[in-house]
């Protein structure tokens, strides 16, 4: 009886998880990781940051892969910091960013920005195969049609940043 | 059924009045606990359903935030071990459906859309809790949870609360009745005893008492009370018998003193008319035998010798009469008093019928006494009447009677002498006369033994009279002779 | 024919002289015997201690008892006289000077054959025993003792 009702259970679960994707299909992969994106900087903090209410910088190193796809995160509040984008040109453009979004063009220039990251506390997240591995903190990885993430708890912890344990129970991959 | 409340047994009062009140009380005190125990598993249901909710929507924010529905399922499904978890469900922040956890019901998650009732519907207790994450809300979750373990644990207490109430019911009817062996247990033992006492009128009976509390004092002054009454009764009883003792001793004393009058009048009678008989005798055997040898003067004193005996012995005769009509007992009968008077004055007509006598009787008079006594007493007041209308030309006596009441009244009125009114009172005293020997004879004691025979029969006797005019005497008699 | 004898039962000496003279005047063959008491009354009738029993009683006409009699009352006599068959034929005339009539019943029921209260009145009473006299002496009729069964 209740093996039957587990089965019964897992239909019904297998029919809503079948039908999350057909929402989310209507979204672009962007579109995923720009809100991805603004929920991350919501589970990570910042202990090199002293004043709660500065505006937290997110900066797109590279070519932007997202379009317009970031703008409506721009003023959005997240743990009571205003959302600022930028779009430095070069490394030393990227003093006081909090997160680094590292696109694809960018990677050869990785460790440098790692490094720069794991000295000024950022955040580094990018779609970047192997980000993690390579001393990225956070790496988008595609599982079929649906967007996932792996951390990379080490480099964040010695950049200073604190993870939020519910981020790393998401993740698909945590390196420790 | 409360109708026959005062002809109950005071047992049962007691009985009925303290069940009554414990069955009352051990249902006020049950339902008011199963109210508030009731309200209390409420309210702890739903700070536990909250906690819970809480804890859950703490969980379930990243997965939400991240749309990672496994993620979700896999946290919600921590709630199958929660049993009383009928449903889960898990909403975004479009309030689109996430994921659920569906229990026996298989109900679908409801729709956000409507409003939804929340809090105690019907047999479930509903929640909605919005998850969030900083201050912002990131999706929202449902939790319904079935009341059957509040039902069986509501079920439970009362089944507890009817099995303790039970208990002390039965305790109570113990405790009832061994109160009403205290309390009521003398009362009972008293109330028979004072039945007892009443029906068999037995005052040594006493009610058993034990101990000082008011019972116990109850049946102290009870018993004292019926001591008081045997107490008087034996008073009474020996006074009672004081007073039979002193009228036994009266009574003999009395018959005693009758028996020696009736002995002295006897030989009074005997003994007195002896030598009256013997004076009167010889006087008269003188008179015969020597005759010739007395002169005229001689003869006139032998003569008046001889009527001095003879008076003197209607003296004694009357005395005798006097004192036998007062010690004499009597019998009562219904009398014609008609059929007497006419014998009498047919008596005194054959004595002396001068002057001719015109005698008027009422017919159908009856009267009720001794008939001796009452004879004699007619024919004294009779005598009189003849006796002192004997100088008139012509003897007129008419004897008549009315009915006042009980009473009737005799009147015999004459055409006689009559006499002086100024004497009445000496008129029924013995040996007063109101008129001279050479006047009319008489001994004086006729009046006197009427007055007392009618005396004897509760009557009265009066008598009217003017010098010349004639006399009337009045005789009343009660009609009944058993009056008293 | 012998003139019956009447016996005469008084204690009073005066009422034995008047009696006797109103008896004499009235019957004057009879013979009159005259008894101070009630015991020697008894004693004449049923004899006495000495044994003087087999007195004749034929010859007696009538018996006058007094009432009230010294030693053995007149009543008891008169008792005496009917409890015995030697006796119990005789007519016994009770004389009293008391009207009481107590005295009356009880003579009748002790078996009188007769009763009279003696008059004040000399006259009378001479009247009283001459009448007396002839009807128990001359009018009535007696039994003669020895014609009584004998029943020893």
């Amino acid at each position: 009886m209740r093996d039957h009702l587990k089965y019964f259970i897992f239909t019904i679960l297998c029919l809503c998880l079948g039908l999350a994707p057909a929402n989310g299909s209507i979204r672009s992969e962007y579109e995923v990781k720009a809100a991805f994106l603004y929920n991350f900087t919501r589970f990570v903090r910042w202990s090199q940051v002293v004043d709660s209410t500065a505006p937290l910088i997110v900066c797109v190193v590279g070519d932007d892969p997202f379009g317009e796809l970031l703008d409506p995160l721009r003023g959005r509040k997240s743990q009571g910091r205003e959302l600022q984008l930028r779009y430095p040109d070069s490394t030393f453009e990227l003093t006081g960013c909090d997160v680094l979004y590292i696109s694809q063009s960018q990677s050869r220039n990785l460790p440098e920005l790692i490094n720069l990251a794991r000295q000024e506390g950022m955040l580094t997240v990018s779609d970047l195969p192997d980000f993690i591995r390579k001393g990225g903190m956070l790496g988008y990885v595609k599982k079929g049609n649906v967007i996932r993430f792996e951390i990379n708890l080490k480099a964040a912890t010695e950049a200073g940043l604190t993870i939020n344990s519910r981020l790393l129970e998401l993740a698909v991959r945590v390196l420790r | 059924m409360m109708r026959g409340w005062r002809y109950w047994r005071l047992k049962t009062k007691l009985l009925f009045l303290t069940l009554f009140v414990s069955t009352l009380g051990i249902a006020l005190v049950c339902a008011s606990l199963i109210f508030v125990e009731n309200r209390n598993y409420k309210k702890q249901l739903e700070s536990e359903l909250h906690v819970i909710a809480g804890i859950l929507a703490e969980q379930s924010a990243a997965a939400l935030v991240f749309e990672d529905n496994v993620q979700l399922t896999s946290i919600i499904s921590s709630l199958e071990r929660i049993n009383t978890i009928r449903q889960a469900c898990v909403y975004n922040e479009q309030d689109n459906f996430m994921t659920s956890l569906v229990g026996i019901d298989e109900q679908p998650c409801p729709s956000l859309d409507q409003r939804l009732e929340l809090g105690f519907v019907d047999d479930v207790y509903r929640l909605l809790m919005p998850v969030s994450l900083g201050n912002e809300t990131v999706g929202r979750l449902f939790l319904s949870s079935h009341l059957e373990v509040l039902r069986g644990h509501i079920r439970t207490f009362v089944w507890v609360a009817i099995g303790i109430g039970s208990t002390i019911l039965l305790a109570l009817v113990f405790l009832a009745l061994r109160l009403q062996r205290i309390v009521s247990g003398p009362i009972l033992t008293l109330s028979e005893t004072a039945e007892r006492i009443a029906m068999n009128h037995d005052y040594s009976i006493r009610a058993p008492v034990s101990g000082t509390d008011e019972l116990g004092r109850l049946g102290n002054t009870f018993n004292e009370m019926i001591g008081t009454i045997q107490q008087q009764n034996l008073r009474i009883l020996e006074s009672r018998d004081n007073l039979e003792r002193v009228v036994d001793a009266r009574t003999s004393e009395l018959s005693m003193a009758n028996r020696e009058l009736e002995a002295f009048s006897y030989s009074v009678s005997h003994d007195l008319r002896q030598p009256l008989r013997a004076i009167e005798g010889f006087g008269q055997a003188l008179e015969e035998d020597c005759g010739e040898h007395l002169n005229d003067v001689g003869k006139d004193y032998l003569r008046r010798i001889r009527a001095a005996s003879v008076r003197m012995a209607s003296l004694i005769d009357g005395l005798l009469i006097l004192s036998r009509v007062s010690r004499q007992s009597m019998e009562n009968h219904s009398i014609d008093l008609s059929q007497m008077l006419r014998e009498i004055t047919d008596e005194l007509k054959d004595i002396s019928d001068h002057p001719p006598a015109e005698i008027h009787i009422q017919p159908g008079m009856q009267v009720v006494g001794d008939s001796r006594m009452l004879r004699i007493v007619f024919q004294n007041l009779l005598g009189n009447a003849w006796k002192y209308s004997s100088k008139e030309k012509k003897r007129v006596i008419e004897v008549s009677a009315t009915l006042e009441g009980s009473v009737i009244a005799i009147e015999i009125r004459d055409n006689g002498v009559g006499f002086d009114m100024r004497y009445i009172d000496k008129l029924f005293v013995a040996f007063n006369r109101l008129h001279t020997p050479s006047e009319f004879g008489g001994t004086g004691i006729g009046l006197a033994t009427v007055y007392r025979v009618i005396r004897r029969h509760h009557g009265t006797i009066s008598a009217t009279s003017e010098v010349g005019k004639g006399a009337s005497f009045v005789v009343k008699l009660p009609v009944s002779g058993d009056q008293r | 024919m012998d003139a019956h004898s009447i016996l005469v039962v008084e204690d009073n000496p005066d009422d034995q002289v008047l009696t006797i003279r109103a008896l004499k005047s009235a019957s004057e063959n009879s013979p009159v015997i005259v008894l101070e008491d009630g015991q020697e009354a008894l004693n004449y009738l049923f004899g006495d201690e000495a044994g003087h029993s087999c007195r004749n009683l034929d010859s007696l006409g009538v018996v006058l008892l007094d009432v009230k009699l010294p030693k053995v009352s007149g009543l008891e006599v008169l008792k005496q006289i009917r409890c015995s068959p030697r006796t119990n034929w005789l007519p016994v005339v009770m004389v009293t000077s008391s009207d009481e009539p107590a005295d009356l019943l009880d003579a009748y029921r002790l078996g009188a054959n007769s009763f009279i209260t003696k008059q004040i009145n000399y006259r009378e009473f001479t009247e009283q025993m001459t009448v007396l006299a002839r009807y128990w002496l001359q009018i009535n009729k007696v039994p003669k003792a020895g014609s009584a069964p004998s029943i020893g």
